[in-house]
C-alpha cells in the first residue's frame, strides 16, 4: 500500500448515478476538483436502465445521457468506472480512500470502442444490462448508453485464445486487449465525500413470499420490466419471457416486500405506486387490447403531478384492485395464477390467470458502508441523516454527506434536489478553515427530533 | 498452441501460465460455448425451412422455449436473425438477408 498512486481531490463522489453526478456536477462548476467512483464499468445509474419516468413520462435515457456526457467531459471532474472501495477513513483532516479499479482486460487508453472484439467473441453470456432475457458476448460494451463506451471481458466466460483462437485479440484495430492486466490499487485522498450509492431491489422477497412460484419465468421484478418497455429493450417489443407470446394480460403486484414486517421490510418504498402507474400505462400504449391490472394496498400519488397521471390511468382503463395478492403457480395456457382476496366485493379468495406478473419490489440500499467506512446506517439499513428534517445531507461522519436513495428511498426529482444540496453542504463545508466554525452547526443539532 | 506471430517466449510462457491459473474456468466455459453453437445450429436449420414462431421453433428443436427465445433475441442483435410477420400472439422470425447471403449483401454494399 506504501507504493500506491496517491490522488487528491476536493471530493470523493461514490455512486455514479443521477445524485452522483449531480453532485459531481454541481461541485465541479464551482471550481472544485471531483473525483467519481463507481463499481459498474459504466455510469449512470439505475436511471439510464429505465424507460420512461413517471409522470412527465420522458424518456430516461434522454434526460441521463447529457449529465452523463457533462461529467465525462467536465475539466474538474475524473470519472473512475468498475472500481470498488476497499475503505475510507479520516486522517490529518483528510478522508483517505482505497480503491481498487478492477480489470477490464481491454486497455481504456487505445480502446476506440468501435465493438468488431464483441461482434466475433464465440461465447454468449446472459446480459445484465438486459435483465438477463438476452445475452451478450464475453467481451461486451456493456449497452449503447454506457460511458466509457469500451467493452469488459467478464473473465468468467472468456475462453482465453482456447477454442476462439483469440478472434479478439485478432481483429482489435489498436490492439487493445490485455488478458494480463491486474486489478489497479490506488489511493484517492479528499477533504470531502457524497454517498449517492443509490439502490437494488429486495429480490429474496419471491422465495419468501411466493415460494417457486417467485421465480416463475413470466414472473418479473419492476427493473425487468423497464427492459421489457425501453426502447433498446432485450425484445424490442412488450412479449412473455416463457415463449415471446405477446401478453393479453399483465398484472402488477404492488408493495412486494414493503410495509411487510416478516417477510420484507417495514418502509414504503415510495416510488412504487408512481413508477407501476407508468408501467402500465406504457404496457397499455404497447398493447392496446391487453388487460392491465394493478394489485394495490394503498396508491400513494403524493408528487407533483402523481395524482393527474393516476386518474389518467384509471381512464385509460387500467383496473386497480385493492389486494395483496399471491402467486400461486403456473395455470392455462402458460398463464400465471395470482389469488387474492375480494376486499371490495363479498370477501372470498378470487384466483385470475395473467400471461405477466410484474413485482413492485421494495427498494433497498445497494452498498452497505460496513467493513468499509465508519458511517452509521439508521434502523432501515440506509445512510442515517443526522438532521433530517433541516440537513438531510448530513451524515455523523465529518466531511461525509449523503444524496439520493442511499439515505432513503426518494423519485429521480428529490434525488436531484439532493444532490444539489450536498454539492451546496461541501462547498460551505470546504470554506470553513474547521468544522466547529460553521456557526449555525451546534442549533441545529439542538433540535432534535 | 498461438496462432499470433510476433510473440516472444516469454510472453508465450505467461500465456500459459495465466491459462494454467484459468483451467476450470477455461474448461467450463468450452463446454458452454459448444452447447450454445449446438442449440444457435439447430435454431438456424429450424429457420432455414422459413419463418418461425418461437414454440415452432422449440418444438423442431426440442429445446425449451424461453431458451429459444434467449437464444432469437440475441442472434437479432448480433444481425444473423430478424422478426417477420405476425401469426396470433407470436411473432415469426427469419434468417436475415445478411447472414443467408453474405456475398450478396457484400457486393450490394
Amino acid at each position: 500500500m506504501a507504493t500506491s498512486k496517491v490522488l487528491q481531490f476536493d471530493t470523493l463522489v461514490l455512486g455514479a448515478g443521477i445524485g452522483g453526478l449531480q453532485t459531481a456536477l454541481d461541485l465541479a462548476d464551482q471550481g472544485f476538483r471531483v473525483a467519481v467512483v463507481e463499481r459498474s464499468p459504466s455510469i449512470g445509474g439505475n436511471m439510464i436502465r429505465l424507460s420512461k419516468v413517471f409522470p412527465t413520462l420522458d424518456c430516461a435515457s434522454c434526460i441521463t445521457t447529457p449529465k452523463m456526457s457533462a461529467s465525462a467531459h467536465h475539466q474538474n471532474i475524473t470519472l473512475f468506472t468498475y472500481c470498488e472501495l476497499n475503505a475510507v477513513e479520516r486522517e490529518n483532516g483528510h478522508l483517505v480512500a482505497s480503491v481498487t479499479q478492477k480489470p477490464r482486460y481491454v486497455d481504456a487508453a487505445t480502446c476506440i470502442g468501435c465493438g468488431l472484439c464483441e461482434d466475433v467473441c464465440m461465447v454468449m453470456k446472459p446480459d445484465p444490462e438486459q435483465g438477463g432475457f438476452a445475452m451478450n458476448k464475453a467481451i461486451s460494451i456493456p449497452s449503447s448508453t454506457a460511458l466509457p463506451q469500451i467493452p469488459y471481458i467478464d473473465p468468467e466466460y472468456c475462453l482465453l485464445d482456447g477454442k476462439c483462437e483469440g478472434k479478439c485479440e485478432e481483429i482489435c484495430p489498436t490492439h487493445a486487449i490485455d488478458h494480463f492486466q491486474k486489478p489497479e490499487n490506488f489511493i484517492i485522498e479528499a477533504r470531502s465525500m457524497v454517498l449517492a450509492t443509490g439502490y437494488k431491489l429486495f429480490d429474496e422477497y419471491r422465495d419468501r413470499a411466493y415460494g417457486k412460484a417467485g421465480r416463475h419465468t413470466d414472473v418479473i421484478t419492476s427493473l425487468q420490466m423497464e427492459r421489457l418497455l425501453a426502447p433498446h429493450g432485450p425484445y424490442m417489443r412488450l412479449l412473455r419471457p416463457s415463449d415471446g407470446a405477446e401478453p393479453e394480460s399483465v398484472a402488477f403486484i404492488q408493495c412486494a416486500g414493503s410495509r411487510d414486517v416478516n417477510q420484507g421490510v417495514p418502509y414504503c418504498s415510495r416510488v412504487c405506486c408512481m413508477y407501476a402507474i407508468k408501467q402500465a400505462m406504457l404496457a397499455s400504449a404497447m398493447l392496446p387490447l391487453a388487460d392491465i391490472t394493478i394489485y394495490y394496498m394503498d396508491i400513494r400519488a403524493f408528487g407533483k403531478g402523481h395524482e393527474k397521471f393516476f386518474q389518467d390511468a384509471r381512464a385509460m382503463g387500467i383496473e386497480f384492485v385493492k389486494a395483496k395478492p399471491v402467486i400461486v403457480g403456473g395455470g392455462t395456457e402458460g398463464r400465471v395464477v395470482v389469488r387474492h382476496e375480494d376486499q371490495e366485493g363479498g370477501g372470498g379468495g378470487v384466483d385470475r390467470e395473467h400471461d405477466l406478473v410484474v413485482l413492485s419490489l421494495a427498494i433497498v440500499p445497494a452498498w452497505s458502508p460496513e467493513a468499509t467506512c465508519a458511517v452509521s446506517t439508521a434502523g432501515d439499513g440506509f445512510i442515517k441523516s443526522v438532521s433530517p428534517k433541516l440537513a438531510p445531507s448530513l451524515t455523523d461522519m465529518d466531511g461525509v454527506f449523503v444524496a439520493g436513495v442511499a439515505a432513503g428511498p426518494k423519485d429521480i426529482v428529490d434525488t436531484i434536489v439532493e444532490g444539489g444540496s450536498a454539492a451546496m453542504e461541501i462547498t460551505n463545508f470546504l470554506a470553513a478553515p474547521s468544522r466547529s466554525d460553521l456557526g449555525r452547526l451546534p442549533s441545529v443539532m439542538a433540535v432534535a427530533e | 498452441m498461438d496462432q499470433i506471430s510476433g510473440y516472444t517466449e516469454t510472453a508465450t510462457a505467461a500465456r500459459r501460465a495465466l491459462k494454467q491459473e484459468r483451467r476450470e474456468i477455461i474448461q467450463r466455459t468450452t463446454r458452454l460455448a459448444k452447447h450454445q453453437n449446438s442449440c444457435i445450429r439447430n435454431i438456424t436449420a429450424a429457420l432455414s425451412a422459413g419463418p418461425r414462431t418461437i414454440p415452432e421453433i422449440a418444438e423442431a428443436t426440442g429445446i425449451p422455449a424461453s431458451e429459444v427465445l434467449c437464444f432469437v433475441m440475441t442472434l437479432k442483435k448480433y444481425g444473423s436473425v430478424e422478426e417477420g410477420s405476425k401469426v396470433d400472439r407470436y411473432y415469426r422470425y427469419a434468417l436475415s438477408i445478411a447472414s443467408v447471403a453474405p456475398e450478396e449483401t457484400r457486393k450490394a454494399a
